[in-house]
Parts: C-alpha cells; sequence; structure tokens
C-alpha cells in the first residue's frame, strides 16, 4: 500500500518481531504487542516531529539507544543519521496497518 | 548499550583499560600462545533475586546452568556435532569451567548461591540488580568471583553483561530466571543454559559475531569468524550469507550469534585466544 501521507497510527513505536520475519521481509509490532522473550529487539520510533528514536541490541546486550530523522517516500521508508541528507537505511514497505508494518530492505 | 557508551564518556580510565586489553590482546593473537594453559575453575557466585516463589529457583536449578557451562565451555557438548563440517575443524575447548564459590569473601563455607528477597517485578538493564540500594543485591568482589544476578527483566530480555575493565561493583552477567540453567523454570527455546555461555562469552571480553553494527563494518576482533551483518535469531537454516561471506555465510551455531539455546554450538579457536587473553590481563586474578 502508499503511505504517502503517513497515517495517524504510523506515529508510534514499532518493535521487530523477528520470530514472524519471512526471507527479506521484516515484520514491526507496535511496543504493546505480547512478545516472547528475546535476546535482543530492535525498534523504531516513529515520531509525529520527524525525529526516530532507535533502539538495538548493543555489545554487552544491553539496549543501545540512538536518534535520527525518518521520511515517507512513495512506498519508501528513510532513515537518516541525526545529521547528514544520505540515508542510512531505505526500506520497502510491503504492508502497513495500525498493528502491524512490513518492511523489506533496498 | 547505552550505559557501556556511558561509562566510556564519565570513565576515561574505562576507556583507557578497553584499549590497553584491546592492545595486548592484539599482541597474543600474534604470538598465539596463553599465559595459562591449564583449565581455569572459576568461582561462581549466584544471585537469586526473587519477588515470587516462582522465581526463587532451586538449588538445581543453578547447578543445572554451571553444568551447562562447563560443557560448553570444555566443548564437551554432544550437540557440537551438528556443527556444518565445514567449521568441524574450528570447535575449541575454552580451557574455563565453572564451580559455585565454597568460601564466601569472610572465608566462611557457603553453597555460592544467596537468596535474596525485592520488592521489584522486574529489574531493568541498569544495573539497579546489584545494589540493595535498588532492590537488589551486592556483588562479591570480581578479583576473585564471576557474579550472576538471576532475576526477572523487563522488556522481554535474556540477559545482559559486562565488558573486562568495568566498574568492580557491577562486574558480572544478568540473567532471566525463566532462561538460567536447563530444569526447573527454564523454557525453550532458552532452556538449555546458552544465555550464561553467551553473557560469560562477554565477561571474557567476546563480541557478538556481526560486530555490533548493521552495515557490515563492524567487527568481533576474532579473525575465525566469518563477518556477519546482523544477529540470527531463531533456528536458521546453513548456510545464511551476508556481508559477502559466501558459501558458508554466518557462523550463526556461534555461542555469540542471537540464535535459540539448541542452535547455538561452539566457540572457535580464536575466540578461545581472545578468551584467555582477558584471563591473563583484566582477569588474571580469576581462579587464583
Ligand atoms: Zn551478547
Amino acid at each position: 500500500m502508499a503511505v504517502d501521507t503517513p497515517r495517524e497510527w504510523l506515529h508510534q513505536e514499532w518493535v521487530h518481531s523477528h520470530e514472524e520475519d519471512r526471507d527479506d521481509e521484516m515484520v514491526f509490532r507496535p511496543a504493546s504487542f505480547k512478545f516472547p522473550p528475546s535476546r535482543g529487539r530492535r525498534s523504531i520510533d516513529l515520531r509525529r516531529d520527524g525525529t526516530v528514536g532507535h533502539a538495538r541490541p548493543g555489545p554487552d546486550d544491553r539496549r543501545q539507544r540512538s536518534a535520527g530523522r525518518w521520511e515517507i517516500d512513495g512506498h519508501a521508508l528513510k532513515l537518516f543519521p541525526a545529521t547528514g541528507k544520505t540515508p542510512a537505511e531505505v526500506y520497502r514497505i510491503t504492508s502497513a496497518s495500525p498493528d502491524r508494518l512490513v518492511l523489506r530492505s533496498g | 548499550m547505552q550505559v557501556h557508551h556511558r561509562l566510556l564518556e564519565r570513565d576515561p580510565e574505562f576507556r583507557l583499560r578497553q584499549a590497553e586489553l584491546e592492545r595486548k590482546i592484539h599482541n597474543r593473537l600474534a604470538a598465539g600462545t596463553s599465559v595459562r594453559q591449564a583449565v581455569t575453575t572459576v568461582p561462581v557466585v549466584v544471585h537469586v533475586v526473587y519477588k515470587t516463589a516462582d522465581e526463587k529457583i532451586t538449588a538445581a536449578q543453578v547447578k543445572s546452568q554451571i553444568a551447562a557451562l562447563n560443557k560448553d565451555y570444555r566443548a564437551t557438548n554432544p550437540d557440537k556435532s551438528k556443527v556444518p563440517s565445514v567449521w568441524q575443524g574450528l570447535v575449541t575447548d575454552a580451557r574455563v569451567q565453572f564451580a559455585l564459590a565454597t568460601r564466601n569473601p569472610a572465608g566462611n563455607k557457603t553453597s555460592g548461591i544467596l537468596y535474596v528477597r525485592t520488592t521489584q517485578a522486574a529489574f531493568p538493564d541498569d544495573d539497579s540488580v546489584k545494589a540493595p540500594a535498588t532492590g537488589g543485591s551486592a556483588g562479591w568482589p570480581s578479583a576473585r568471583y564471576l557474579n550472576v544476578w538471576v532475576c526477572s527483566l523487563g522488556d522481554g530480555l535474556l540477559g545482559y553483561a559486562q565488558f573486562p575493565g568495568g566498574p568492580a561493583k557491577t562486574d558480572g552477567i544478568v540473567i532471566l530466571n525463566r532462561a538460567f540453567g536447563t530444569t526447573g523454570t527454564a523454557t525453550a527455546p532458552f532452556r538449555l543454559g546458552r544465555t550464561g555461555t553467551h553473557e560469560v562469552g562477554h565477561w571474557l571480553n567476546l563480541r557478538h559475531i556481526w560486530g555490533d553494527t548493521e552495515d557490515c563494518s563492524g567487527t568481533d576482533f576474532v579473525a575465525d569468524t566469518p563477518n556477519a551483518q546482523h544477529p540470527n535469531y531463531g533456528k536458521p537454516r546453513f548456510p545464511h550469507v551476508s556481508c559477502q561471506n559466501g558459501p558458508n555465510g554466518d557462523m550463526f551455531m556461534n555461542y555469540m550469534d542471537y540464535v535459540d539455546d539448541d542452535a547455538m554450538l561452539m566457540f572457535t579457536a580464536q575466540q578461545v585466544v581472545r578468551m584467555q587473553a582477558s584471563l591473563d590481563g583484566p582477569r588474571a586474578t580469576i581462579g587464583k
């Protein structure tokens, strides 16, 4: 689906539900989802003001946080570093609903 | 790993110690020998921090974790036969074993298991389980003991560690009670004690095999583990190729990846050199 104009519900923290991944597709769920225990999970908090909060497992398995910016461009979700105009990561949104966001690399 | 960075920023000495350790390890890897050729026995104190009856795990469950560590760190785990044949030759005995402490810091007899009641339903990954003031249990001197805190953790976390060279007060590893040991409340797919194996790997200075970046630029400072892009989860099928590491791909069956307990099976020769270097360096007083 196209998400040129971000829907209201897109503005939330999405947590990687890696148990649901298929091939090159990553499945994200809202932070309120009942996740099973895991060695670590990546999350992206897509905020209304265009900033994104990242959390991912760090070198000692504690959660490591960083910040950047995000943008929707057609079907693409672009994640930028805090400074700089080149996206650090670009994903194709292959499916999006209030309780499930599916991203594909590239 | 906010706390790790926070330490690097607030404690310049920690950064210096880490740099110095990396320099020594580099020399050790170049020389290819360890000072300790014999097997090191690590005295372990387990702090069981509990609120509910379920969280007060049995001594049998604690001992099952020690037994699992002893298999994995001596490469006597039977499931190492599942390592793909291309890497069978890299499976290496770490020459480390573990025993519950028999003497406390005062020299008195102990079971090596401390039961500490808390009012905390779950602990975050911020070291609060390691201090009585925040509902936890104070560590024993880290120059002599491996401190293991077992508790309920927030955010579905299975455990976290502290690398050598960090503050003594928080030195050790933290493991979710339901991912600890191989019996009792331990729950599949984390019921083979491998969270402990992984966290002790960090305590002996091992890094994740994907190098803690997601763009192939990072490193685990170990030459015989292929460069990998991401953590692997679950039970991957061999081979899983990333970072141009074909045809064999990621060594996801390494203890320092993020797969399920029954999918992690081995340390490599160079990982063992790295662990032994920490026993010759910042952990030189352990097991002596
Ligand atoms: Zn780890």
